[in-house]
């Protein structure tokens, strides 16, 4: 049945991947999980997204051009302003690269798809829909009116009665879902799927910059996660987290809050910084210098950027000395940033520098981010930070650094790649036009706001009298906006124009070396009819006529088995072969679990909680469906792969895409979870009207049920996936009966002691101790769930000695499901011991 | 409202550091555009140059240069602008809400009294103020005379600040608080010595404990 | 958490991150201890010259230094045996001995803050 044989005819070979690989028209577009489509859809619902902040940025610029202005009233310019922000922040910056990722990456790797493209497929949907609400709600006059961060109390039910607050806590929530996603296919499609000998040291620096952002991603939103969900526990059932009166503590939120916001803003810088490290070798011709340098700088400011979210808090009265730590974190960025400025000025400088447009735009970076560096270094500086601190010059600044730091490559991004995405070249170009009229603009509008900042005028404010001479100011500021308006319009029509006329482009146009251009253009859905082996960091001029050697199938994998979609894994450092990668073909499954996930969203939006339950299960059991009929009921062995290589299918050998996928999901899990416990001991140590009422003293008899549960399942897990064991299935199927009742065991105990507290909207130490037992308690559910699900598919003859992939997930939750249960343990039992006295 | 047109030592020594950051900036940029634009318009200038000389130079030295000395005079200049918590200094405890500012004195007799929306103090001497707010957060900002600090429920935050002249100072409030943000504005009025006492004299005396927000940490 | 991650195969990959991870160990516990040492008052016992909660700083600062020294020093070791066979994770074990002198000065830096005089809010 194998034909191993390379195909020798490329028209057939293409025929029969394209069979397998398509997706259907009509309405069988929504099955859509290619990553080239799923990639391109995030681009354009993006740039949508992108057009409706910068409406939103055309009102406010309307509305403060002259002062007194009687154009929008305070209650319309707060959710505009609120809008603005967070639609640019989370609906169109993020989702842009995640798009250009998911396009990119399988292409530039020698792979055929992202490792999980029904999770991209996921991702998606839950963010279009997540992201409705919040266009749904501004259409309705009830959009979030708190400013981007939300914070509390203003954003409590006190203050902030209506709906307006829980559209952004929902909205937000559901599109980090896709955020998450993303991080975790992005980190294990780089890890896993490349190109045979594409070493680490070998990967192109697009990657490099990828895989570090979706590290920080992984890490950065959860802490904002949690803090939605305990703003919405609070205004939906009053349990006091952020409440001083009660013991919470409005600053416990700008912790979470900016935890999160300020990796946030290094997220969305080093994609494009990626971009820049990408396209401007290109223009320079020569490759960049430093790669290592880079490397090691992309790391450190990761790292870095996790340290500095106190300098949006340096006027909360922290003593001087913290202060201090986070200056110095801040100024500390400057480094990093500074080599890998220099890295693309060297390189230019050794190299022969083209001024082609998308070289233009990446000049446009040059100006615009190097002053949004130093004026991020300013703002770094505390005495300085105390005066423009929430007035217009931190917002030229956030827009310097945005827009420069973001916007300029990725416009630059979109002439590099449009001839790749369409197979099609300008035939008139107004992008040089387009340009000028955006960075004339932008400086315009932007660069004078500094001063109207050191002026004294407040961000957020709506309106202003001309007693403060803000005037001609604003005035010019509102110009600059309109001219960029302008600017961008021109783009989006050069854009049009060049995807419906423009002339057929000739293959790889820019003379680059990364393997993406040695696809078709446009690309077919599976990228390469046969994959290349690797051997430099630039492939495309190791082997000229690269491109059609594996068109005609002379790579790896240069045939169809079985009908199967497949790509190659590779060992994450050394690049070595190791698994064939079996990957899912077209379905509507991702479509409906988003939508059963929606109707959880929604039911608590509306405060349905029965819906939102029945939402919850569904999705849950949607999850499950995933896998029905997936997996292989024999043991395969070793493969041919073409060249004469071997190679087993994933679910034969340890390092499984899907292996290190539930690893990230519980790193992110875990970062929740951990942030939940710094709440509650930052509440504890910092937050106004502590010790609390009541000391709990958590029911010995349900610990111990709680423990003994959690060891058990722990053990039984283990077990499970020993060799001897796994190999005769009453003996698996046994052990993974004791992990469900261990867990079902340990739910058990921790819902008594969730009942023993009492009344937790009291005080928000019984309400943390709540939340964290319930923390738990749902992880133990979902183990039962699981070890179940372990049960069922051994049954289904899915699972072998060899085949334990499955095992191995389940065992890994009910690890992890123990540790947190015995941490959560410890913290009821011992704080009121240490901390009580 | 112009935090370049100061009135008072705080803000003045921010406004010198903000001149010197100034300038330090301009020459930074322009030598970098001045960089870039020799690479286009000499191509090839760099070629003689090692790529470390790029990495080391411009990636690690020159902003340890820059950076060591900023970030050390900053944090000599910032301790220098935090309160002194020394007892001969005068206090106004204030409390912001939706939408006002109040300020409570202890006048010449050492009662309490206050006022709404118009801060008194004496000009030339300093006022360490300790603020709260009795709902959401606010800040209390005024431009001419110190940065800005913010109240916040259920904590006490304290700002000291200084008027070397007698006047009247414009304060805004400057953290989003909700439709009426705008509107929070106050007066800060600093008068001769002679006059002080009689100012606060003359104010009414303070409603009992005027805090109802919980009790504050620092 | 996951086998392969302890594996030796992969922890090259592993030391990319532990320098840093000290580095931000040091800066939350430097972190926390200053915030929960000004709650308990522990600024106003004097030690010496110094007060308590100084000392205490400067202790932890000086702990996170010494394993950066260690990080730095089992990069270097690790980066001489695969330099010398030439193999791919010898890149790694460079960014890694790389990351750790990152790491160390980054380390010192924030370090400066221990020079600051006010340690509290009065
Ligand atoms: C396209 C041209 C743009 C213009 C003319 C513009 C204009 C503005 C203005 C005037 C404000 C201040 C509103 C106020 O404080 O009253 C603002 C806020 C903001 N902008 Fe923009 N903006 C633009 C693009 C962007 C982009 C591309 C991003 C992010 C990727 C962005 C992110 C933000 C954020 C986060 C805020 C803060 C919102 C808040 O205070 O809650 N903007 N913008
Ligand atoms: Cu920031
Ligand atoms: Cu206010």
């Amino acid at each position: 049945m194998t034909d191993t044989t390379a195909a020798t005819d490329p028209i057939r070979l293409h025929k029969q991947l394209h069979r397998i690989w398509r997706t259907p028209p009509g309405f069988g577009r929504l099955s859509a999980v290619n990553h080239t489509i799923v990639g391109r859809r995030f681009i354009i619902t993006a740039f949508v997204f992108f057009g409706i902040g910068g409406i939103l940025a055309m009102l406010i610029r309307a509305q403060l051009a002259t002062p007194r202005s009687a154009f929008l009233g305070p209650e319309i310019y707060n959710q505009v302003f609120t809008m603005h922000g967070t639609v640019m922040m989370f609906l169109f910056a993020i989702p842009l690269f995640e798009g250009l990722a998911m396009y990119l990456l399988p292409k530039m790797l020698g792979a055929r798809d992202m490792a999980f493209p029904r999770l991209s497929a996921y991702g998606y949907w839950c963010y279009l829909f997540g992201g409705s609400i919040l266009i749904i709600g501004l259409v309705l006059g009830l959009a979030p009116d708190g400013g981007w961060f939300m914070y509390t109390p203003l954003s409590s039910r006190t203050y902030t009665p209506g709906i307006n607050a829980d559209i952004w806590l929902i909205g937000i929530t559901f599109v980090e879902i896709s955020a998450l996603a993303a991080a975790i296919e992005i980190i294990a499609t780089i890890f896993k799927t490349r190109a045979p000998g594409m070493s680490l040291d070998k990967m192109p620096l697009f990657a490099w910059y990828m895989l570090v952002t979706a590290f920080m991603m992984l890490f950065g939103f959860p802490p904002l996660i949690v803090g939605s969900i305990l703003l919405e526990i609070e205004r939906a059932f009053d349990l006091p987290f952020f409440d001083p009166a009660r013991g919470g503590d409005p600053l416990l939120w700008q912790h979470l809050f900016w935890l999160f916001g300020h990796p946030e803003v290094y997220i969305i810088f080093l994609p494009a910084a990626g971009v820049m490290s990408t396209l401007l070798p290109v223009f320079a011709r020569r490759e960049i210098i430093g790669y290592i340098w880079i490397v090691v700088s992309i790391v450190a400011m990761a790292f870095l950027s996790f340290g500095l979210w106190v300098h949006h808090m340096f006027t909360v009265g922290i003593p001087h000395l913290a202060l201090a730590f986070f200056s110095a974190a801040s100024t500390a960025v400057a480094f990093p940033t500074a080599v890998q400025f220099f890295a693309w000025i060297g390189t230019l400088a050794t190299g022969r520098p083209q001024l082609k447009l998308p070289m233009l735009f990446l000049l446009g970076f040059f100006f615009v981010f190097a002053m949004g560096g130093l004026t991020g270094v300013m703002l770094a500086i505390v005495p300085f930070n105390w005066q423009v601190h929430d007035t217009h010059f931190v917002v030229a600044h956030l827009h310097y650094v945005l827009v420069g730091g973001f916007i300029f490559p990725m416009l630059a991004a979109a002439y590099y790649w449009l001839p790749h995405f369409t197979g099609r070249a300008p035939r008139l170009s107004l992008g040089i036009t387009a340009f000028w009229l955006i960075f004339i603009g932008f400086n315009l509008t932007f660069l004078i706001m500094h001063l109207t900042g050191l002026l004294g005028m407040p961000r957020r404010i709506y309106t202003y009298d001309d007693a403060a001479g803000w005037e001609w100011l604003n005035l010019v500021s509102s110009i600059g906006s309109f001219v960029m308006a302008i600017g961008f319009a021109l783009f989006t029509v050069d854009i049009v124009l060049q995807v419906t006329m423009g002339k057929r482009a000739r293959r790889n146009p820019w003379g680059a070396k990364t393997l993406e251009w040695a696809t078709a253009m446009p690309p077919p859905a599976y990228n390469f009819a046969s994959l290349p082996s690797v051997t430099s960091r630039t492939p495309l001029t190791d082997a000229r006529g690269i491109a059609v050697d594996l068109a005609r199938g002379q790579g790896y994998l240069g045939f169809v088995r079985e009908g199967r979609l497949e790509t190659l894994g590779v060992e994450i450092t050394s690049g070595r072969l190791e698994q064939v990668i079996r990957l899912p073909n077209s379905t509507h499954i991702p479509l409906y679990t988003a939508l059963v996930t929606a109707v959880f969203f929604v039911g608590v939006l509306l405060k349905f909680y029965l819906v939102a339950v029945i939402g919850f299960v569904a999705t849950i059991a949607m999850l499950l469906m995933w896998t029905r009929g997936w997996g292989d009921r024999a043991d395969r062995g070793l493969m041919p792969v073409g060249q004469g290589e071997e190679a087993p299918p994933h679910t034969e050998v340890t390092g499984a895409p899907s292996n290190w996928a539930m690893t990230l999901a519980l790193f992110a899990n875990g970062t929740a979870y951990a942030s939940l416990a710094f709440g509650m001991l930052f509440l504890w140590v910092v937050a106004p009207n502590w010790p609390p009422p009541v000391l709990l003293d958590p029911g010995l008899l349900a610990s111990a049920l709680a423990v003994a549960g959690l060891a058990a399942a722990a053990f039984a897990a283990m077990r499970s996936v020993a060799p001897a064991v796994l190999a005769k299935a009453p003996q698996r199927e046994l052990w993974l009966a004791v992990a469900a009742a261990g867990n079902g065991a340990a739910l058990a105990g921790f819902i008594m002691l969730m009942m023993a507290v009492p009344d937790p909207t009291r005080h928000a130490y019984l309400a943390a101790t709540f939340v964290l037992l319930a923390y738990v308690a749902l992880h133990a559910a979902l183990g039962v769930v699981f070890a179940g699900y372990g049960i069922v598919r051994s049954r289904a003859g899915y699972v072998s000695a060899m085949r334990s992939l499955d095992l191995r997930i389940g065992a890994q939750w009910h690890r992890y499901t123990a540790g947190i249960g015995l941490i959560a343990l410890l913290l009821i039992h011992g704080l009121p011991r240490v901390m009580g006295s | 409202m112009s935090t370049l047109d100061t009135a008072g030592p705080a803000a003045a020594s921010i406004a010198t550091l903000w001149w010197v950051m100034l300038i330090g900036a301009t020459l930074i940029f322009l030598f970098v555009m001045a960089l870039l634009a020799l690479v286009f318009i000499r191509p090839g200038i760099g070629r003689g140059t090692p790529a470390s000389w790029w990495l080391v130079g411009g990636g690690l030295a020159f902003p340890a240069v820059v950076l060591t000395p900023l970030l050390i005079y900053a944090l000599w200049a910032g301790e220098r602008l935090f309160p002194t918590g020394d007892p001969a200094v005068a206090q106004v405890d204030v409390v912001a809400r939706q939408w006002e500012w109040n300020f409570t004195y202890r006048n010449a007799a050492g009662a309490p009294v206050q006022s709404s929306n118009t801060l008194h103090i004496q000009a030339g001497q300093p006022v360490q103020l300790n603020i709260t707010s009795a709902d959401v957060i606010h800040s209390f900002w005024v431009p001419r005379l110190a940065g800005k600090i913010d109240a916040i429920p259920g904590h006490v935050t304290v700002l000291q600040l200084k008027a070397d002249a007698p006047g009247l100072y414009r304060g805004i409030c400057a953290e989003f608080c909700g439709t009426a943000h705008l509107e929070m504005q106050f007066a800060l009025q600093a008068h001769a010595a002679e006059d002080f006492n009689a100012v606060l004299g003359g104010l009414p005396p303070a409603a009992a404990p005027d805090v109802n927000a919980p009790r504050g940490r620092p | 958490m996951n086998g392969i991650m302890t594996g030796s195969r992969n922890q090259a990959f592993l030391f990319m991150a532990l320098g840093f991870t000290v580095w931000a160990l040091a800066f939350s516990v430097l972190y926390g201890v200053q915030g929960t040492g000004c709650e308990l008052g522990w600024h106003r016992q004097p030690i010496g010259p110094l007060s308590l909660l100084r000392w205490l700083l400067i202790l932890i600062w000086a702990a996170h230094m010494a394993v950066l020294g260690w990080v730095y020093w089992r990069c270097r070791s690790a980066l001489a045996v695969t330099a010398a066979k030439a193999m791919p994770e010898a890149f790694l074990w460079r960014a890694s001995m790389a990351l750790s002198i990152t790491a160390a000065a980054a380390t010192v830096w924030i370090g400066l803050a221990l020079l600051v005089p006010s340690i509290c809010v009065v």
